[in-house]
C-alpha cells in the first residue's frame, strides 16, 4: 500500500493559500518522509506561474492535482494578532479527498498545519479506516477553547478536528467521505438536527457528524490521531531561528502578549499571514 | 509605577512563557510516548513496561496478546523485541525531556526561555 499526503488550497483574494501549502508540505515531506500532493484549483494553479512559485510546487509535490474553481465562498473573521478583517475562503471540496486522493492510505492535512515532527508516522498501521484528531490543544491552556472548540453545539455531539484526518481506500472511508459530501449538501437540514450555527461551512462540523453517525451514533473515541496542538490567529508567529518557531501568544486576561517558542512539534497555525510572512524562513527550515 | 508592582508584572509575564514552553515540552513527551504497533497503539508508561519486562522474563516472548492504550488485543510477535522498542522510545523520549527540562528551569530571563 502506498502512502501519501494531501493538502487542498484554494487561494482567495486575501489569502494565498497556495504558498501556505508549499510551505506546509514541505515541512511534512521532510519530517514523515512521505510524498506531498497538492490538491487545487485551476485560478490558484495560474497564481502559482504569475508570482513564480510554480517550479518550487513542482519541485515539494508529488502530484499537483486540479479541481474545478469554486464559485461559492465561505466568510469569516480572521485575526492577525490585534488586526482583523473579513477574509473570503474556499473549504467546500475537502469531502473530495477520498476520490483524489492518489494513496492508498492519506493523511490529509491543512495548509496552515505544520508538521515538524515525526510523530503522526505512529498512526499509518493503525486498525482503522479514518483517523480524525480527537481535540484541539491550546498551546497556551483551555482557558482560551470556548464550548464550540470542544462541542458541534451548546447542545450537539464531540467536535472533531478536520485539521488532520488519515484514510485507507476501503468501503468504510468510501462511505464516510460521500456522506460528508451528502452533509454539505443539505447542511441547513443538519444544522437543524445538530443544532449549530449555519453561519459559514465548517469541514470539522461535517467530519464530525459523518464520525458520530457512522461509529453508530456514539462518540466513540478509540482510535484517533493526537490532539492538534494550535496557536489562534490572535497570535503571531514572530519569527523563525533555525528550527525553532518563536510566538507572541495573546494572553486576553492582560490584553498583551507574551512570548513563547517551540520545536519539532507538529503545530496548526490559524495566524494564516504569519505563516505567510515567514514562508522562507520555514521554507529554509524545511531544505535545512 | 511602584516598582514592586513592575516586578511582578515581569515576573508574570516569564511565569506565562515558562508554563507555556513547559505545556509544550509535556505534549513533545506524550506523542513521542505514543507507539504504533501491529495495528494498535500503545501508550507506553510504567504500566506497559513493567508488564511487558514481568512477560518477558516468565518466558512468555512469542506470540503474545497486549491490550493496547484503547483496550483492544493486539497479538504481539516477538514480545522481546517489543519490549526493547517500547524501551528504546521511552528512555530516548524521557531523557530529551529531562534534558530540555532542566534546560527550561535554568533559564531567567523571557529571552533565555525563548532560545533554550
Amino acid at each position: 500500500m502506498n502512502k501519501g499526503i494531501i493538502i487542498f488550497a484554494q487561494n482567495s483574494p486575501k489569502v494565498d493559500y497556495a504558498l501556505m501549502a508549499i510551505v506546509s508540505g514541505s515541512l511534512a515531506k521532510k519530517n514523515l518522509g512521505l510524498p506531498v500532493s497538492l490538491i487545487t484549483d485551476t485560478q490558484t494553479l495560474k497564481w502559482l506561474g504569475t508570482s513564480g512559485k510554480k517550479q518550487l510546487a513542482e519541485d515539494v509535490f508529488d502530484q499537483i492535482i486540479t479541481i474545478d474553481k469554486e464559485e461559492i465562498f465561505n466568510e469569516r473573521r480572521l485575526f492577525d494578532g490585534d488586526e482583523s478583517e473579513i477574509i473570503p475562503f474556499k473549504n467546500f471540496n475537502r469531502s473530495m479527498a477520498y476520490d483524489l486522493s492518489p494513496y492508498d492510505k492519506t493523511l490529509l492535512i491543512d495548509s496552515d498545519y505544520l508538521v515538524l515532527s515525526d510523530k503522526l508516522n505512529q498512526y499509518w498501521d493503525v486498525d482503522e479506516d479514518v483517523l480524525i484528531s480527537q481535540n484541539c490543544l491550546d498551546i497556551y491552556d483551555d482557558s482560551r477553547l470556548g464550548y464550540l472548540d470542544k462541542y458541534v453545539s451548546d447542545t450537539g455531539i464531540h467536535m472533531y478536528w478536520a485539521t488532520t484526518v488519515m484514510f485507507t481506500k476501503s468501503d468504510k472511508a468510501k462511505i464516510f467521505f460521500d456522506y460528508i459530501d451528502s452533509i454539505k449538501e443539505n447542511y441547513a437540514s443538519y444544522s437543524d438536527i445538530y443544532r449549530f450555527h449555519i453561519k459559514q461551512y465548517r469541514n470539522d462540523i461535517s467530519f464530525s457528524i459523518a464520525k458520530h453517525v457512522i461509529d453508530g451514533y456514539i462518540t466513540d473515541q478509540e482510535y484517533v490521531l493526537p490532539p492538534v496542538l494550535t496557536v489562534t490567529d490572535r497570535d503571531i508567529l514572530h519569527d523563525v531561528i533555525d528550527d525553532k518557531l518563536v510566538f507572541l501568544i495573546s494572553d486576553r486576561s492582560t490584553a498583551d502578549f507574551f512570548a513563547c517558542s517551540l520545536s519539532n512539534t507538529d503545530i496548526h497555525i490559524m495566524n494564516k499571514q504569519s505563516i505567510i510572512r515567514h514562508a522562507d524562513k520555514l521554507l529554509e527550515m524545511a531544505n535545512g | 509605577m511602584d516598582p514592586r508592582f513592575q516586578r511582578a508584572l515581569d515576573f508574570a509575564n516569564y511565569q506565562n512563557t515558562f508554563s507555556t514552553q513547559k505545556r509544550v515540552l509535556k505534549e513533545k513527551l506524550s506523542s513521542k510516548l505514543i507507539f504504533g504497533h501491529s495495528g494498535g497503539l500503545f501508550k507506553i508508561d510504567n504500566s506497559l513496561l513493567t508488564f511487558v519486562q514481568m512477560l518477558v522474563e516468565n518466558g512468555k516472548i512469542e506470540n503474545v496478546p497486549i491490550l493496547d492504550k484503547e483496550g483492544n488485543p493486539v497479538m504481539i510477535e516477538n514480545l522481546s523485541d517489543f519490549r526493547d522498542a517500547i524501551f528504546t522510545r521511552y528512555f530516548d523520549a524521557t531523557n530529551e525531556f529531562v534534558s530540555a527540562y532542566n534546560d527550561l528551569k535554568s533559564k531567567r530571563s523571557v529571552e533565555k526561555l525563548i532560545s533554550a
